[in-house]
């Protein structure tokens, strides 16, 4: 053969055995990706794009830069690859980045990279990667920029999704950036979650300003000569061949008339899918409806994806500034939202409020009447409750009080106050205090619903609640049990019918009012037959022994000084304090004996 | 406020492909047999054998033997991989076939070769037929260059990559009856995506401009996918794929 086929791409001579005639160069260069397929590269400090050149390795570039001690390869993309390198002389790590070796091909170029390099040194701000150094070694043009020890937004997306406030957190410190670049006449043109990174203390910095119209990774028309720009966006019919998802849209059709706001559009794609774990879709849904977050934020998200950059915010301080509004203000907004969408957590802040308020105000009223009478409300139900009672009280108060604002302070108040209530009393029977834990229950649910998707601390304090009641219920002295037979002293002979009885502290009867609240008071806390209105005392425990003598006498707040009187028609009636009680214990054995009363008092039984 | 960044992501973490589909590829499928005697172990490995052997006769050839010997000693060495199970001695280099199969061959040729040499030619059944005869005649329409056996070696493999590939994707097109789509659009597969001359192979094939764009894209993406196979096959994680892609890209560009 004579003549000498040479590939139409790379201009080398193709061997007689080339695969299926094709130039196996390219072909590997083919395979190392130029479509939509490649995911996205990690190395915070590297591109999305897939590669079109093969980045030298480390041994080779120290070579070119003796002034540089190269600590490794971090990653590459369609704008160049980037190293972790050490400048020897100031003892500091920095990045490398090395532009695709085709690149420089177009005589202009070095001077358009220098003008740009010029701007770029030009931003100094913290938010923004610093420029350090441009330059040209052997044929490749290079960058020296500030290392950032962290990660890239893109880690953090596919780690797992963002809470909100996380995102919110984020977006003011890139607006700041953005707004200090665009001041200067700087458009990034290309912000991307790759671009954005996050330092270990949490601060945000944008890389890659200006490089975008450099390397072209916009859709610039190919520099003089016809060599096409590296990386690759695809620019014909959209639809075929798919949109660059950050990109705005005026980015791809009209490239010349391209200024600052197309940035914003990138970073409201960038903070939708912060948000949402998802790239705005073709019918773009406002982002309230996929995830629970405050409404207010759809209007700021929709506002910079607006497609006519005169509809869209003008200034990145505008966008900040909006976003800072909503996250320090406590997230108010209509019940529904003007896209249709229930704001379930205003709902359930408005549900939590408003019972909350009312069994504040009865409380309130209780004790208020109480204190307009004389002294403090028998709270004590068992007197050595009384301390815990009333902080059980203070509790829930302090709990619905506070609600109005600090919904997650108030919902572990509340709960705990609940909790205490419960475990001082001994019991858990039915009283209007139940509906304090829904009440608790609705401001958690809004807490977390804009607080986002950190349940841990709930999650602690709902186990810390869980010992609470658990502990009350073991080692607190309630829910005390008194066992045993009554029996007949003379003939051992069980009594049936006896009647056991811990007295309370009376009430006191004379006066209408109070013994009006003390009868409501008893019947709604504690929902028991209310005493009697002769019986000059309101025992707190009463039983009867069965047929066979015995007993199960609920002693209910355990203290050593309680009484308890045991009396049969016919007996003498037996009053002893209870005694001292070992730790733990909740079942007491006693049996008591009654002597029959020989005269009088009672009638000797047949 | 400032925002913690969870800073357990790996940074140099490679694309991840799932991991189960990945165990049958053949050489993790020869790596991670047990016994190294299984019948399944062995078709990997004698279908490995099968693919690769072309690379090295010519690394032998460029060691110097005569096409006689170097045709002996490919295949007395694949006879001696096969019965005696060297995988299992491969340690360092567990990761590539293709590093595997030159250091076995290395000390094969250091060792066990002086051995065999005296033995009689021929007469010994083969375990795994290669056509050796026609390899002669390849080596000889090799174009002449400066390269070491290593080199020569690496450079024939890439190429006989390629050529597995294509030749399996043209397979595919023919069996749809798209053969001459295949070969009208297949220099479209290289080069940056926009210079392509979708106007003149649409007025070849007769179809319109964008039908042309959507065929090309899907057959970039389909040989993307091959390569990214038959790598695959050779290699023994997910993360080797692109790495190894990159050596024998460096491997052919050394000329």
């Amino acid at each position: 053969m004579n003549s000498i086929r040479i590939c139409s791409v790379c201009r080398k001579p193709l061997a007689a055995d080339a695969p299926q005639g094709l130039c196996p160069e390219c072909l590997l260069q083919a395979g190392l990706g130029t479509g939509l397929d490649i995911g996205p590269d990690s190395g915070s400090q590297a591109e999305s794009r897939p590669a079109r050149f093969v980045a030298p390795t480390p041994d080779e570039l120290a070579k070119l830069f003796p002034q540089l001690e190269i600590l490794g390869f971090l990653g590459q993309g369609g704008m160049g690859a980037v190293y972790r390198a050490r400048q020897k002389a100031l003892d500091r790590v920095v990045a490398l980045k090395i532009l695709p070796p085709g690149i420089g091909k177009d005589p202009a170029f070095a001077e358009r990279f220098a003008r740009e390099a010029r701007a770029m040194a030009k931003l100094s701000h913290p938010g923004i990667v610093t420029l350090y150094e441009f330059g040209r070694a052997e044929g490749l043009f290079y960058v020296l920029m500030e290392f950032v020890d962290g990660v890239s937004l893109r880690q953090l997306l596919e780690a797992g999704r963002l809470s909100p406030r996380e995102a919110l957190a984020i977006v003011p410190q890139i607006c700041d950036a953005l707004q200090y670049a665009h001041d200067r006449g700087i458009v990034h043109r290309d912000i991307k979650p790759e671009n954005i990174l996050l330092d270990r203390q949490g601060h945000v910095k944008v890389a890659d300003f200006g490089l975008a119209k450099l390397v072209g990774a916009g859709p610039e028309p190919p520099a003089a000569g016809g060599v096409a720009p590296c990386s690759i966006v695809l620019t014909e019919a959209g639809e075929i061949m798919g949109t660059p998802q950050y990109m705005a849209p005026e980015q791809v059709s009209h490239p010349a008339q391209v200024d600052h706001r197309a940035d914003i559009y990138s970073l409201g794609v960038v903070l939708y899918q912060m948000l949402t774990g998802e790239l705005p879709g073709k019918p773009l849904e406002s982002p309230s409806r996929k995830v629970q977050i405050d409404v207010r934020l759809d209007e700021v998200v929709l506002r910079t994806l607006e497609k006519d950059p005169a509809r869209r915010y003008q200034q990145a301080s505008q966008v900040k500034t909006d976003v800072e509004t909503i996250t320090t203000t406590a997230a108010a907004g209509p019940l529904r939202s003007p896209s249709g969408a229930w704001n379930w957590p205003e709902i359930a802040r408005w549900s939590a409020r408003l019972f909350g308020m009312s069994l504040l105000a009865f409380l309130s009223l209780i004790l208020g009447l109480f204190l307009f009478g004389v002294g403090l409300p028998p709270l004590a139900l068992q007197s050595g409750g009384t301390l815990l009672n009333y902080l059980a009280l203070a509790l829930l108060a302090g709990g619905f009080v506070l609600g109005w604002k600090l919904e997650g302070t108030a919902a572990v108040l509340i709960a705990a106050g609940w909790t205490l209530w419960h475990s001082s009393n001994g019991t858990l029977a039915w009283s209007m205090f139940h509906l304090a834990l829904p009440v608790a229950a609705l401001y958690a649910f809004c807490w977390w619903a804009t607080q986002g998707r950190r349940t841990g601390v709930l999650v602690m304090a709902a186990g810390i609640l869980v010992v609470l009641l658990t502990g009350g219920l073991l080692f607190l002295p309630t829910n005390v049990y008194l066992y045993g037979e009554v029996r007949d002293a003379a003939t051992g002979q069980p009594i049936p019918n006896a009647q056991l009885i811990i007295p309370h502290p009376p009430f006191s009867p004379n006066h209408p009012v109070r013994s009006w609240l003390s009868k409501c008071w008893w019947e709604l806390m504690v929902s028991r037959q209310p005493p009697s209105p002769d019986s000059p005392e309101s025992p707190s425990e009463l039983t009867s022994s069965s047929p066979a003598g015995s007993f199960a006498l609920r002693v209910g707040w355990y203290t050593p000084d309680k009484q308890v009187r045991v009396a049969a028609p016919g007996y003498a009636t037996v009053q002893m304090a209870l005694g001292p009680k070992p730790l733990g214990t909740r079942r007491m054995r006693h049996n008591f004996t009654l002597s029959p009363v020989a005269d009088g008092h009672g009638k000797r039984p047949d | 406020m400032l925002v913690k960044a969870d800073m357990s992501v790996d940074r140099r973490d490679a694309t991840k492909s799932s991991d189960a589909g990945f165990a049958t590829t053949r050489w993790t499928v020869v790596l991670s047999a047990g016994d190294p005697g299984s019948p399944h172990a062995a078709t990997a490995l004698e279908t490995l054998c099968r693919a690769y052997w072309y690379p090295l006769y010519a690394y032998v050839r460029r060691r110097g033997h005569s096409p006689a010997d170097a045709q002996d000693l490919t295949q007395e060495f694949f006879s001696q991989l096969l019965e005696h199970h060297w995988v299992a001695r491969a340690d360092r280099h567990k990761g590539r076939f293709r590093s595997f199969l030159l250091m076995a061959m290395k000390r094969f040729l250091a060792n066990e070769w002086d051995k065999v040499k005296t033995r009689k030619r021929g007469g010994r059944a083969q375990l795994v037929p290669l056509p050796l005869d026609a390899a002669e005649t390849r080596y000889t329409q090799e174009p002449v260059d400066m390269s070491t056996p290593e080199q020569v070696f690496e450079k024939r493999w890439a190429m006989t990559l390629l050529q597995s590939v294509l030749s399996h994707l043209r397979e595919e097109y023919v069996r749809d009856g798209k053969a001459v789509l295949f070969d009208t659009l297949k220099p479209c597969l290289l080069g940056s995506r926009e210079l392509q001359p979708y106007a003149a192979v649409a007025a070849e094939l007769e179809m319109t401009e964008g039908a042309v764009k959507v065929a090309v894209c899907r057959l970039r993406e389909r040989y993307r996918g091959r390569l990214q196979e038959e790598i695959a096959q050779t290699v023994a994680s997910p993360a080797d794929v692109e790495e190894e892609l990159r050596h024998l890209f460096r491997a052919l560009a050394r000329r």
